[in-house]
Order: C-alpha cells, then structure tokens, then sequence
C-alpha cells in the first residue's frame, strides 16, 4: 500500500525519539515489502490510517471525508509523488551547498543554507581573474550595500 | 436490588471511572470495571497481601476469609455449591482443565456447535490431533443450535456435548435446557460456555443442569485474570488434574502424591488473590442491580440498533441479539470502519474475527465490526452510534 511508504520515512524519524513509532516502522517496512511482492498488507497499517485520516476530517466535514476515502489512492499516490520530489530536490541542494557553497549551484540563487552566499564565487572569480578568496570576503563583508552594489564594488565594476 | 424496575443507567455510569464522552462499546470482549471492584482488589494490595491457605497469620486468615466469601459469592451467583466453583485465570483455562481433565480416548465424540469461540474449539481440536478424538459440528442458525439436528448426532461413542450459551459473535442464545434434556436421556454430559450469558443474565446451573459451565470475570465487570469453571461435584470428583504443582496436593512423597479436596486440587500454585477478591465484588454489584434490569436494558438498546439500521443502504448486519451488533459496512473493510468510529465519533468497538475464526472462513466472511453494549450504556449512546453508522455507511456507498 502507498500509505505505507509514506508512513515508512516518517515513523522511521519519529522511532529515533520513540519505541512506538519503531514498532510502526517495522509495519510500515512489513507492508511495503508486502507491497513489493505482490502481497496484501497484513498488518493492517494502511487500514488504520486510512480509516483513522477518515475519521478525523469527518468531524470537520463528511463530504471532505468521503473525498479523502474515495480517493485516498490517488491522493497517496500525489504525496507520494511530492514526497520523493522533495527528497531529491533537497539531495540536491545539499550536493550543491557542499561542492559549491550555495544550495543551486553555479547560477547562485536563494539559499535557505546559513554560511554561503549568493554568488557562486569560484566561476566570478574565474570570469574577471581575481582570487577566489578574497572575492568570497569582500562580497561577506559588503553584504550590508545590498545585492546589486556589493557586487559590482567587488568585481571592480 | 438497587434499580426496582428501570435500570439508571446514568447513576451507574457515575461507578464506572473511566466512563465519559466516549463511547465503550466492546464489553463483549472486556468489561469496565466500577470503582467497587478497583477498592475491592486493591484492599487486598493495602491491607491483606499475603497467601491463602498456607500462611496462619492474620493477613493469611484475613485473606482466607475474604477468598471463602467471594467464592460463596459467585457460587450463589450462579446457584452453585462453593464447592464446586473452581478459580482459573479465564474461562479459556476453565475449557482446558475440563477438556484435559474428562480422560477421553481415541474415538470419542464431542459435539460443539459452529458458533464456538477459538477457545470452545481448539482444545477439542488438539485432543483430535493428539488422541484422535472425533470433533462434531452441530449447526445453528441465527434462532440458535438446531436440537433435532443434536439428537440425530448422539451415539454410543458421544461422551460431551460442549456449547455455547450465547454467542459472544452476534449474542445470539443457544437452548441450553434444549441442549441438557436431549443430553441426559442419551446419558451425555454437557458443559456450558457462559462467557457472555453469566455477565447479562440470571445463570442458575442447577435449573440449567449442566455438567460444566465456565465463565470468565473480566466481562463482567470483574478483574482481568480471572475465570471459573463450575462443575457438578460428582463430575468434578472424576474429573482428571490439568495443572498440578502447590497446593494440589495433601501429601507427596518421592514416588507418589495425594490429591488435595475439591476444589483445591484444580487450583495450581498461588492464585490471583486481588483479582478473585475482586470477582466476589463484582458479583455482588451485578445482584444489586438485578440480572433482570440488566438483560432488559440491554434488550431495548439491543432494540434502538436493529430498528436504526436494520434497512440502511449499505450496512449488512451480520448477526444481532440483545447488546451486540455485528456487521458490515459495503464498500469498508471492517478495521477501517472501526477506526472511523474510533476517531470520528469517539465509539470503542471491535474488528476482526472476534476469535470465531472457523465461522467466518466457513461463511467466506474476512471479519466484521461488533458492537457490543452492557449496562453502563445509555439509549442516547445506542443513538448516537446508530446516527454515526449511518454517516460512515453514505461515505461508503
Ligand atoms: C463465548 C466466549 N467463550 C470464551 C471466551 C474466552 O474467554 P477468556 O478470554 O476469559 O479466556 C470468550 C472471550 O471473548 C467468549 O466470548
């Protein structure tokens, strides 16, 4: 069941901190193996959650619970989607924070990360032929000029 | 009897500790215990905590009165003799000793009913692998056993007829006098599984009969870890030792022993003191309020669900009688409706099998939810779970 491969990476989190949720990973695990192999879930996790999701907006609205219990599978399936999207876009990001300071590479961007900054240094410094170092310091130490004038200051523009 | 004619039930909600919004509605598997019987079992823990029959000191004696007089207890609870209730630590154990202790041999007959709880089963069912005893079925329908069906089944290697009172999978009620009659002109012993008759009605073993009848404590309203079996004190002076150890005993040497009396020698070891204690109370509490009331306020909320939901598209009732529905929802699995109930509505069922596995593989059935109602449940609750079914059951359909 496709519940159960979401549930895995989030009780698997969860079972750090607590025995419960190690118990429920272990399900999660059973059944997405299961699930692999062509078998039926049979501790029944998928159930639980399903019903136990359905339960909970019922009390809110029955027709956003019959929804969710019509189409659960789809609706797992989108999560599941997203899920693994994420996963990799944060890989990703990780990647480029490490190898080039900044969580989108060599065209630079938003970063969420602390430490880097905007600008993949090595390739400007490259470009106009100065040190990647001290390119790296001056763009630090002027980040209070703002974006655009701290850059052209220390490229010299 | 504290309720004369009308049970409250809203007076005795307020013994019942744990009882608030939520719905409990799974005391066929487990009752909820009134704070009598908590005081009861833990007057043992403050008070008396010691052994019984071994010890001559006051906590000894004191204990050894208070077991004499829950044992009287529950032995006028089901018009018994004392001497014939035997303490087990449920009524599957009570099924054990008496299926273990009858002696029966390769070829033996024993008829049980196609409505058995696992543990009216399975013991029969080892002794078939393990001596090759013969296992019968005897059909029931929802009216309950079919004793034409019983009669014809009876022959010369017959030695117990075993069956369910009623039904702990849809309260269905077996004709126990029906069943003991026919038994007794064929010279056939019988024993009675009362689990879910003894905490909803007046049992009386010696109108009823029966050889045998077990029941456990913690469906009415007694401790978790008790049960008794009762046997007829001329059954049970046949009856062989199942567990045997302290306190079974008179006297041993390295080569022989000599039994204890009845009942001391079926109860193995040191016992569930606080627990037995705490049975005696429940008992007591149950005869205040009267079996009577009990058995009818179960029949009107028992009423309120089947007139509720007996024509409702997509609700497949399985079985109903009294305080238990058993059903289905189109289009659900039986844990997920269970689980709606649970965190939508706040109401406490059961899903599964309930332990007649045989009974659901044979009607090709892969389980169902059962509602199962006692007497600290009010109409209001039977309503409202009735409207809660409802709703799940559009969600479905
Ligand atoms: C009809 C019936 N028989 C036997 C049992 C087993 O009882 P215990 O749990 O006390 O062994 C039950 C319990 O649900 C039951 O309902």
């Amino acid at each position: 069941m496709v519940l159960c491969w979401i549930a895995l990476p989030v009780f698997a989190l969860l079972g750090i901190f607590s025995a419960k949720y190690r118990r429920l990973t272990k399900e999660s695990l059973d059944c997405m193996f299961r699930t692999v192999t062509l078998r039926k879930c049979r501790s029944g996790l998928d159930e639980r959650i399903k019903g136990d999701v359905t339960g909970k907006l019922m009390r809110f609205s029955p027709g956003l619970a019959k929804g969710f219990f019509r189409y659960y599978k789809i609706i797992a399936w989108i999560i599941l989607i997203i899920f693994i999207w994420s996963a990799y876009a944060s890989a990703l990001g990780m990647y480029n924070y490490y190898k080039h300071g900044n969580c989108n590479g060599v065209e630079g961007g938003f970063c969420i990360l602390p430490g880097g900054n905007d600008y993949d240094t090595k390739a400007l410094a490259l470009e106009y032929g100065l040190d990647e170092k001290e390119l790296a310091d001056c763009l630090e130490k002027n980040r209070y000029l703002g974006k655009e004038e701290c850059l052209n200051y220390c490229l010299g523009i | 009897m504290i309720f004369d004619k009308k049970l409250d039930a809203g007076r005795i909600r307020r013994d019942f500790p744990t009882l608030g919004k939520m719905i409990y509605a799974d005391s066929a598997c487990m009752s909820l215990k009134p704070r009598q019987v908590i005081e009861k079992m833990n007057e043992y823990y403050y008070n008396y905590p010691a052994c019984a029959g071994r010890s001559a000191h006051r906590y000894g004696r004191k204990l050894e009165e208070e077991i004499a007089r829950a044992r009287k207890e529950i032995a006028v609870f089901i018009g018994a003799k004392e001497k014939e209730i035997i303490f087990t630590k449920n009524a599957t154990e009570a099924l054990n000793l008496a299926a273990n202790g009858l002696r029966l041999k390769r070829g033996d007959e024993v008829i049980i009913t196609d409505k058995e709880h696992s543990s009216n089963i399975i013991p029969w069912l080892k002794l078939k692998k393990e001596i090759g005893i013969k296992v019968v079925i005897c059909n029931t329908g929802t009216s309950g056993i079919d004793l034409e069906e019983l009669r014809s089944l009876i022959n010369n290697r017959t030695k117990l007829i075993s069956a369910v009172h009623v039904s702990n999978l849809d309260g269905m009620e077996n004709d126990i006098s029906g069943i003991v009659k026919i038994a007794r002109k064929k010279g056939v012993r019988v024993m009675i599984d009362a689990c879910q008759s003894a905490p909803h009605k007046t049992i009386d073993v010696k109108k009823i009969d029966c050889d045998f009848l077990a029941f456990s404590g913690h469906k009415m309203l007694g401790p978790t870890g008790t049960g008794v079996l009762y046997g007829k004190l001329k059954e049970l002076e046949k009856l062989g030792m199942f567990i045997v150890g302290g306190e079974t005993v008179l006297d041993a040497t390295y080569e022989d022993y000599k039994p204890e009396e009845i009942p001391a020698r079926f109860e193995a070891g040191l016992q569930n003191y606080s627990g037995i204690i705490g049975l005696g109370e429940a008992c007591r509490y149950l005869k205040k309020v009267g079996m009577k009331n009990i058995e009818k306020h179960e029949k009107k909320l028992g009423d309120i669900l089947r007139d509720g939901l007996r024509d409702v598209k997509g609700v497949e009732i399985i079985g109903s009688n009294s305080g238990v529905f058993n059903f289905n929802i189109k289009g659900m699995t039986h844990h997920e409706v269970a689980k709606i109930l649970d965190s939508g509505y706040g109401i406490m069922v059961r899903s599964g099998r309930h332990c007649v596995h045989e009974w659901y593989n044979d009607h090709k059935i892969e389980g169902s939810v059962r509602a199962s109602f006692y007497l600290y449940n009010t109409e209001e609750e039977a309503e409202r779970f009735v409207s809660a079914v409802k709703e799940i059951a559009r969600i479905g359909n």
